[in-house]
């Protein structure tokens, strides 16, 4: 059968391909769901942004779960960290000047850059939620105030951020933003302690308010630096 | 296969860096000559739709620059460009492929042919920052030719090169100027006589000379030299 076959195919050669390559030129790329597309750009997100929520996650579970010790304060102050990692990953093209390239490609930029903040959103709101959880625990505090005082310091950092690496491009941009997240995570730390009045049931309300214009000043951070990637090859 | 550039311009605040340029283009390569400053990557970024024009407008087959379909069918190679430190050359294409919505085995088969034609399938699991400039500026060329492109834009692709593989990527950009529009811009004039269809020439922004560049008209060189001044040219001819 096999010899058959192979003197058949000896027999009968196929020709050449002829316009191949034009041939296949005419039907372009097949379309990429928008799922197809988040689920390509999960696996370029760097290993040690999936580390340094793992860490948090962790300290937190053997100091609330296994320790049994408050660990509203510590869990606090270690947001400004995961803000700090999700913002230096949403500006990473410029940071790297891989932005040019990127606006180049048929899923430019914009999308680029959308699809790093939707998956980092939706990673760090399930983490703040489960953080939130473990840090109400031992803490002493009604559950809305243990989640403002984990979420402030984490908005306080992303907003910052986002506004520094707007300012200021590249590498520097990535340095202010980690001096910026640094402060914030060492105020949380001492201020508890040091300034026990903000923490009071009366200042809810103020924290609760920061809270609010802090995540509409995120959203028009965002909006901005979209806007941006339009000029950014400009030297 | 046609690209319509019509009355394209770029003015930022009191400086107009592109001035009103119209052409058509079709399938060839076309060589876009001028000195520093003239406007030349300013329009191949208006081309590629990375900078957004202050006026005119740029559409490839009926599709407007600024259509996902336009970006579908485009290739560009930056004057300079960077990488993520973590690359290798093949993730590097791998990624750049993903941006252009390549599925995963296509882009795979894809990025070995491409390595093996800019000669980097050696290097093409080693790490970026161990490359050098000219394999560097070869990978570069490698990931604008990922999705077969009928329009490539080429901003000084053969810089950095070395003469041999300088001739090497002439005749290269020449085979891909018999099924795609090809605009590549350098300084080097001899890059251009000797693959370009047309010649496109700018100066302050604006397109002063478009057409084919053929022995009755003179030296190219002596030309551009006249246009541009001595100084502009320094051993690059």
């Amino acid at each position: 059968m096999n010899n058959w076959k192979r003197e058949l195919r000896r027999t009968f050669a196929a020709p050449p391909p002829q316009r191949k390559r034009e041939f296949l030129r005419q039907w372009g790329m097949p379309r990429m769901s928008v799922f197809r597309f988040l689920l390509t750009q999960t696996g370029y997100i760097r290993k040690w942004v999936w580390c340094v929520s793992a860490l948090i996650f962790t300290a937190a579970v053997v100091g609330a779960g296994v320790l049994s010790r408050n660990m509203l304060w510590e869990i606090s102050a270690l947001t400004p960290l995961l803000a700090l990692v999700a913002v230096c990953e949403s500006g990473r093209s410029e940071c790297y000047e891989m932005a040019e390239l990127e606006l180049a490609t048929r899923f430019s930029l914009r999308s680029v850059t959308m699809a790093r903040l939707c998956i980092l959103g939706a990673e760090n709101l399930v983490l703040l939620c489960l953080l939130t959880l473990l840090g109400l625990w031992h803490s002493g505090f009604p559950s809305l105030a243990a989640g403002v005082y984990i979420l402030t310091p984490f908005l306080l950092t992303s907003f910052l951020g986002l506004y520094a690496l707007r300012r200021i491009r590249g590498r520097e941009g990535v340095s202010v933003c980690a001096g910026l997240a640094l402060f914030i995570s060492v105020s949380v730390f001492f201020t508890h302690n040091s300034l026990p009045y903000l923490y009071a049931e009366s200042c809810l309300s103020w924290w609760i308010a920061g809270a609010l214009a802090l995540c509409a000043g995120i959203a028009t951070q965002y909006a901005t630096m979209l806007k941006q990637t339009e000029e950014l090859a400009w030297n | 296969m046609e690209l319509i550039i019509d009355r394209l311009s770029k003015q930022y605040q009191n400086r107009i860096a592109v001035d009103r340029v119209s052409a058509k283009l079709h399938r060839g390569v076309y060589g876009l000559l001028g000195a520093n400053g003239a406007g030349k990557t300013t329009l191949m970024r208006m081309l590629c739709g990375i900078l957004k024009p202050t006026g005119g407008t740029v559409t490839f087959d009926g599709m407007d620059v600024s259509e996902e379909g336009y970006r579908a069918v485009l290739g560009y190679l930056p004057q300079d460009f960077g990488y993520y430190p973590e690359f290798s050359g093949m993730d590097f294409l791998l990624y750049l492929a993903a941006l252009k919505g390549i599925p995963r085995p296509q882009a795979k088969r894809r990025t070995e042919e491409l390595l093996e034609l800019v000669s980097l399938q050696e290097a093409g699991r080693k790490k970026i920052k161990t490359y050098s400039g000219g394999m560097k500026q070869r990978l570069g060329i490698a990931q604008a030719l990922l999705n077969d492109p009928k329009l490539l834009v080429l901003d000084e692709p053969t810089a950095g090169l070395d003469p041999k593989e300088r001739v090497r990527f002439r005749n290269l950009i020449e085979s891909l100027g018999k099924d795609s529009i090809v605009l590549l811009s350098t300084h080097i004039v001899s890059d251009i006589e000797h693959i370009a269809d047309e010649v496109l020439m700018m100066k302050d922004g604006q397109l002063i000379f478009q057409g084919a560049w053929n022995e009755d008209r003179g030296d190219l060189e002596k030309f551009y030299l006249s246009q541009f001044g001595e100084e502009n040219t320094n051993g690059e001819l």
